[in-house]
């Protein structure tokens, strides 16, 4: 208890210094909650921006069908496929696509789009495409609608209403197709390639069109838990998949995520071994400071028989309320800071990503375990670096230490 | 000279101190010079790619072309406009271009493409078209006896036609009165790989894209290179008020998205390192704080013996930038071979990253002055800065009352 107490008037025998350690310890835990955050939020934004828009957590294809996104490759008898996406449990939602390259012309300008021939009900839930409407409706489900991107409706200066010609082939002939439809709504996802890449049409038109019976190219699956997207586990990995049939889950499908995942995860451990470095070799050098203003002090408490554990003891206690000191202020400047970036965002500027649009202020999440975790380790690596001094001080030796001092 | 050689002496007398805080300060210095290499490098290869790879550094279209591309808008003016690039020592060499969006046919399967008309002779100048045949020969403007062109197409439209070298390829397209536009041509190399931004796209002879789209002797676009990449924004400003009827775009404003999104990272990676700099010279200001504390009886006497305190102020700031000094030089020793082997060699990540439609995969340095020079300066601002409040309290003491003390 003594030890303790004597601890802790030490640390207040300088405040300033106190001050200052403090203030750079705080700041380490302030900077690397935060940048922990942001990187999170990124990577979170960044999953969600491709699994919700319109890729889904899950596919399942035709074998090859991504590698070219070959028409040809469709899965030609969905239903039994369909039956028991409807009896798996961990599947909330579903939607069957049809995926087809195809040339789209206006009475003013024609350019090539991704065709999607889409069931408008399953879709609610599965993408964004209804809720990506910034005028007109969403599809009925009747024979001529289409959806277009907000840049492509630009390029083929259309609006709502007006006429559009698609042309491509039919699958299984290969002879060429016009049909002609009206406009019945824009959307607008936020990634350039998207709004200026893709239409929409209903699933039921796209069959017929392209003449494949109830043929799909896509299926695009949400499930009820979304972190489980990727366990190889899962049912629909595990027995669907044939010599024609392959389903994945999103890190599978789309690895310049996982790799911009991993980078993230990386840069974030860089940051933090940076940042404590730094930080440690201030508390050391404080630690240091303070030790050598008491080199007289400390010999004479060995002198009278404080045992050198003792002595280093008090040093590594001292770097233990430091650090705890830190911590608090630390997480109070924090929470403060994340509550404002939480409601305010962080102004980066526009962003994208692998296809995702990131808000131009960042919205940032902060969550409890960052509360737990970072402020441990800014304890445990403080008292690391205390060991040093710690060691120093308890080889003081009395008679040249006290010497030394008069 | 004689205050000189006491800073310099000073800080010796207490060499633990010393060294911990040039830890600090050559760790801060290094942890900038990195990042600060490895941003400007990394962007400046991905720039150098996609620049020399298409797009060039500045761009030239008839004005609302960018925003409505439509095949009637054309630069009509050719002889004049390439005579002003020979003129203007800045622009190292051009390339005319006709852009247009077309249904390719192979033998039996149908897919939209982007056609791109190009001059073979100019292009090779400004872009690395010729290095990226994947397969066959570069063409050149001469019909075959049968009077059909050459054309040379992405690696993904030769996939998906099943196409190879020799074999014809119908395009169909709109041409400029708005009349259906249809050729046959004869492959004659493959362009690229899958990643590659014109895997979809049909390079065509010059004459032929104008042929086919019913066009005289007009294009779309011009590319140019500069002398000077990094001043492509003001030469690009110098051309627009030349060319006032076109719309003269550096690859800044061709690159958009990318570019925002270069231009946000940049800046939050400013902002880190501007806190990285602060916490080291929290530390930094931390030390020298101490040291001067710990000597306030040597300044009293100093003070008595009649040194100004402008004097004082002196020493203490020359105390901290020889310190910055010897941190700088011995970190440099360290830091200019990993810099010197990230520019040569760098990394690369296992997938590229998709970043605002510019992939990124080679992480590289920057070896330049700007990289060293930037930080060190910073780093002396703010070791002079820190430096000051300790110099001015050190200032302030009275003689009398700083000897008082002990």
């Amino acid at each position: 208890m003594l030890m303790i107490r004597q601890a802790w008037r030490n640390i207040f025998r300088n405040i300033r210094r106190t001050v200052l350690t403090c203030t750079l310890i705080a700041s380490s835990l302030v900077v690397i909650i935060l940048v922990d955050s942001i990187i999170n939020s990124m990577a979170g934004l960044m999953v969600k921006g491709i699994t919700e828009t319109i890729e889904g957590e899950a596919q399942i294809y035709h074998s090859g069908f991504r590698d070219q996104f070959d028409p040809e490759l469709y899965i030609s008898d969905p239903k039994s496929i369909i039956s028991k996406l409807d009896s798996d449990d961990e599947i909330k939602t579903y939607a069957s696509r049809v995926i087809v390259p195809s040339m789209i012309g206006s009475s003013y300008n024609s350019d090539g789009v991704i065709l999607y021939g889409v069931d408008a009900e399953k879709e609610l839930n599965t993408s964004r495409l209804q809720s990506a409407v910034i005028e007109g409706d969403y599809l009925t489900g009747s024979d001529r609608e289409l959806i277009l991107g907000r840049l492509i409706a630009e390029k083929l200066e259309v609006g709502i209403g007006d006429r559009i010609v698609i042309t491509s082939s039919e699958i299984n002939t290969n002879q060429m197709i016009q049909e002609l439809f009206r406009v019945s709504g824009i959307v607008q996802f936020g990634p350039k390639e998207l709004d200026e890449g893709f239409a929409f049409i209903n699933l039921s038109t796209a069959q017929r069109m392209f003449n494949i019976g109830e043929g799909v190219h896509q299926i695009a699956i949400r499930f009820n838990n979304p972190e489980l997207a990727n366990s190889p586990d899962l049912d629909i990995y595990k027995t669907l998949p044939s010599d024609t049939l392959e389903a994945k889950g999103w890190l599978a499908l789309q690895p310049g995520l996982g790799a911009i995942l991993e980078m993230t995860g990386l840069s974030t451990l860089i940051m933090g071994v940076m940042l404590f470095i730094l930080a440690s070799l201030g508390v050391v050098n404080s630690i240091f400071m303070s030790i050598y203003e008491r080199t007289y002090e400390l010999a004479v408490s060995k002198a009278i028989g404080t045992r050198p554990s003792g002595i280093a003891s008090l040093v590594l206690l001292e770097g233990l309320f430091l650090a705890l000191i830190s911590c608090f202020f630390g997480i109070i400047i924090t929470f403060i800071l994340g509550i404002f970036l939480q409601e305010n965002g962080l102004p980066l500027g526009h962003m994208e990503f692998s296809g995702v649009a990131f808000p131009d202020n960042l919205p940032v999440k902060l969550t409890l375990d960052q509360f737990v975790n970072f402020p441990f380790y800014v304890v445990l690596l403080t008292l690391v670096a205390a060991i040093y001094p710690a060691i120093f001080a308890a080889r003081i030796i009395p008679a040249q230490a006290v010497q030394k001092a008069l | 000279m004689l205050i000189l050689r006491m800073a310099f002496r000073n800080l010796f007398r207490q060499y633990r101190r010393t060294i911990l805080t040039g830890l600090s300060i050559g760790g801060g210095y290094i942890v900038f010079v990195l990042s600060v290499s490895l941003v400007e490098g990394s962007y400046g290869n991905v720039i150098d790619i996609f620049t020399k790879d298409s797009v060039g550094h500045i761009q030239i279209h008839r004005k609302s072309y960018r925003e409505k591309p439509k095949t009637y808008l054309t630069i009509d003016n050719r002889k004049e406009l390439e005579e002003l690039f020979h003129n203007e020592s800045q622009i190292i060499s051009f390339t005319p271009r006709v852009l247009s969006m077309a249904l390719a046919y192979g033998k039996e399967k149908s897919t939209p493409v982007k056609v791109l008309g190009i001059d073979p002779n100019l292009e090779s100048d400004v872009t690395r078209i010729k290095e990226k045949i994947f397969s066959g020969d570069y063409f050149d403007s001469i019909p075959n006896t049968d009077g059909y062109y050459k054309a040379m197409i992405g690696t993904s439209i030769a996939k998906s036609l099943k196409i190879d070298i020799g074999d014809e390829l119908i395009l169909i397209g709109q041409g400029a009165e708005g009349s259906i536009a249809n050729d046959i041509f004869i492959v004659s190399s493959i362009v690229g790989n899958e990643n590659s931004f014109d895997r979809m796209t049909v390079y065509l002879p010059l004459i032929a894209s104008q042929s086919f789209l019913s066009l005289s002797d007009e294009v779309h676009q011009y590319a140019l290179l500069v002398n000077k990449p990094k001043k492509n924004l003001e030469i690009a400003g110098e051309l627009q008020e030349t060319l006032s009827n076109l719309d003269v775009a550096p690859w800044q404003r061709i690159e958009t998205t990318f570019y925002q999104t270069m231009q946000a990272d940049k800046k939050g990676n400013n902002f880190v390192l501007i806190l990285i700099v602060f916490l080291v010279f929290v530390g930094v200001l931390n030390t020298i704080l101490m040291s001067v504390l710990e000597r306030t009886k040597e300044f009293g006497v100093i003070r008595a013996i009649g040194c100004r305190p402008s004097k004082l102020i002196l020493l203490i700031n020359l105390e901290s930038m020889f310190l910055t000094f010897l941190s700088i030089s011995l970190s440099l020793i360290i830091v200019i071979p990993m810099i010197y082997w990230f520019a040569n060699t760098g990394f690369l990540l296992s997938e590229p990253i998709d970043m605002g439609g510019v992939m990124f995969q080679h992480m590289r340095g920057e070896f330049s002055l700007n990289v060293f020079l930037k930080p060190m300066i910073i780093v002396f601002i703010a070791s002079f800065l820190v430096s000051l409040p300790p110099g001015f309290r050190a200032a302030r003491m009275t003689p009398k009352n700083a000897m008082d003390i002990n």
